[in-house]
């Protein structure tokens, strides 16, 4: 059960930049273990926070996906950004927990 | 609670209207995932009793299966209050995912798992799931131990070894397909699996009281703890801050961002060598810095090293330092290289090993040696009766810390524990 959404080159402005809610964007690849520990927490939060946050993912293996990923200064992953706006306002760098992740979202959110 | 076949729309209408939670299974003749469901299906029927499991036959009321949406067999649908539900499962249907939405739907637990107070109860409940773990449970469940196994990485460390040369059958593999297929054999023999982390233990008179991080609790007679290690820190003032701004752990996680640009290894052992081999394909160059003068490991990798132009090995020195603010910008080094002590370079991958994390061994009431390995004997067993632990966090297999020596603690802890059992039985 999920509602991450999956993001592409072609859809991360409509979905991201110009989302009415804010949005967490995990910067992910196959290749990287704890991004498959993350990913499981992220199709839980998403349920969780559904109607509050919008959760998308963007594989940063495909080469159509490398200019966002240089954009964003991803030199680590998994990195989550926390989008209000079209701005990042918070980055959550490593794999956390879901209880601590939720937690700090719910205080970002001021939910 | 018995299966009611529906043979008619108005049957279906009518039991839509007299249950608050049903659940309709469509399926076809000569369809094996359908087949693979049915004994499934059947044990939620027992497990949820205030929900009403029915089956159609999807050919024979079609209207109603198109009415529905329904095109595939099998495929499960819920109805809550007469309404569907927006969750629905077809093809290949797994235990969990109805579970889950069972309990969803209902608000019950499974019964047949967890007790009244919501905790499960079992013999032996294996933490990780690496390669000690999944070996341990791949024993576990062909002794038809009660198991359940708990962790978050399937394949554990392995998973960030970019190539493994050195485990029989396999010539050539990537530590992620490895994992891949440790897993799915474990996936196959039907373990059940917890994708969280063990946050709490605590000692009663049946065993262990485990909590998950999920908030789950595991009520077990026996423990085999198989958690691994983890990276060890440099433990420079500014680190943390430069985690993921240059400063990383996992090579095989980040190489690829430091496509074109200069890097440094820092370390020497064999998961050092293999960094360097693997940064040398992704960036300009590599400088390897470390503290002793010859590396270490298996001869095979260091001598691709002396090989490879872009790799160069700064002997006798150690990272005293991290430059940058926002931005790794170079490593402070203890004696001066090419006349400079800062050495300019985008990224620094750290690999001078890894540790057992002391929380989980703490709370058992493990005893370790000088490097916080917990010690073990011959057949994996602790100080603590009812623990035994195996792979990289005892100080068993000579101190070899390797995918097989790993696989190979794993097998004597299940073994021993299933004797362990059957005695107490
Ligand atoms: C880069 C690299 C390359 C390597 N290359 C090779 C190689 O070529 N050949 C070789 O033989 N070995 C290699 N190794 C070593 C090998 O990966 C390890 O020896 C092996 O993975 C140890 O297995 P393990 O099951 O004991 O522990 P791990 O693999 O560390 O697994 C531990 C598991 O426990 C989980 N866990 C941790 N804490 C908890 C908790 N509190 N609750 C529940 N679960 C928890 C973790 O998520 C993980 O899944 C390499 C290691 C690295 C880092």
């Amino acid at each position: 059960m999920s509602k991450v959404i999956t993001l592409t080159d072609a859809t991360f402005e409509a979905e991201v930049l110009n989302s009415e809610l804010p949005v967490l964007v995990d910067f992910w690849a196959p290749w990287c273990g704890p991004c498959r520990m993350m990913a499981p927490v992220l199709d839980e939060l998403s349920l969780a926070f559904d109607g509050k946050l919008k959760i998308a993912k963007l594989d940063v293996e495909n080469p159509a996906h490398q200019g966002l990923a240089s954009t964003y200064r991803i030199q680590s992953i998994p990195a989550l950004k926390l989008f209000k706006g079209g701005q990042v306002v918070k980055e959550y760098l490593g794999y956390r927990e879901k209880a601590m992740l939720g937690a700090e979202l719910v205080q970002e959110l001021d939910i | 609670m018995e299966i009611q076949y529906i043979k008619s729309a108005e049957e279906f209408e009518q039991i839509k209207k007299e249950n608050e939670f049903l659940v309709v299974d469509f399926f076809s003749e000569d369809c094996p995932p359908c087949e693979k469901l049915a004994p499934i299906y059947e044990k939620m029927a027992t497990i949820f009793p205030t929900v009403k499991f029915t089956k159609i036959f999807r050919q024979g009321l079609r209207p109603l299966a198109e009415l529905l949406g329904v095109s595939g067999s099998p495929t499960v649908v819920f109805f809550k209050s007469g309404a569907i539900q927006e969750e629905r499962l077809s093809g290949e249907i797994k235990e969990n995912d109805l579970v889950f939405i069972l309990e969803k739907l209902s608000g019950a637990s499974a019964e047949e798992i967890k007790t009244e107070d919501g905790v499960r109860k079992t013999d032996l409940c294996i933490i990780g799931n690496g390669p000690a773990g999944i070996t341990a449970a791949i024993y576990a469940a062909r002794y038809k131990v009660d198991q359940i196994m708990v962790g978050d990485l399937a394949g554990g460390l392995m998973t960030s070894s970019h190539k493994i040369c050195n485990f029989p059958s396999q010539t050539e593999i990537s530590g992620m397909e490895l994992s891949q297929m440790m897993a799915d054999q474990v996936n196959a023999l039907e373990v059940p699996q917890i994708n969280a982390r063990i946050s709490k233990v605590e000692k009663n008179s049946t065993g262990y009281l485990l909590e998950t991080t999920n908030g789950d609790q595991i009520q077990t007679k026996t423990v085999l703890l198989t958690a691994g290690t983890k990276h060890r820190h440099l433990g420079l003032p500014n680190e943390e801050d430069l985690v993921g701004r240059g400063v990383s752990y996992c090579a095989t996680c980040d190489g690829a961002f430091f496509n074109n640009k200069t890097v440094a290894v820092i370390g020497g052992s064999d998961t050092a060598n293999t960094a360097s081999l693997y940064l040398a394909q992704v960036a300009n160059k590599v400088y390897q810095v470390y503290r002793k003068g010859a590396l270490r490991g298996e001869t095979a990798w260091i001598d691709q090293i002396k090989e490879n132009n872009k790799i160069q090995v700064i002997y006798n020195t150690e990272v005293i330092g991290l430059s940058g603010e926002n931005q790794l910008e170079g490593v402070v080094l203890s004696t001066p290289f090419e006349g400079n002590t800062v050495l300019k370079v985008d990224g620094a991958f750290v690999e001078i090993g890894s540790e057992p994390d002391l929380s989980l061994i703490n709370q058992l009431g493990l005893a370790t040696d000088e490097g916080n390995y917990v010690i073990t004997a011959k057949d994996q067993t602790t100080n603590q009766s009812g623990v035994w632990a195996a792979g990289d966090i005892t100080n068993g297999s000579n101190n070899f810390r390797q995918i097989i020596t790993a696989c190979s603690e794993g097998a004597i802890a299940a073994q021993n524990i299933f004797e362990y059992l059957q005695r107490k039985k």
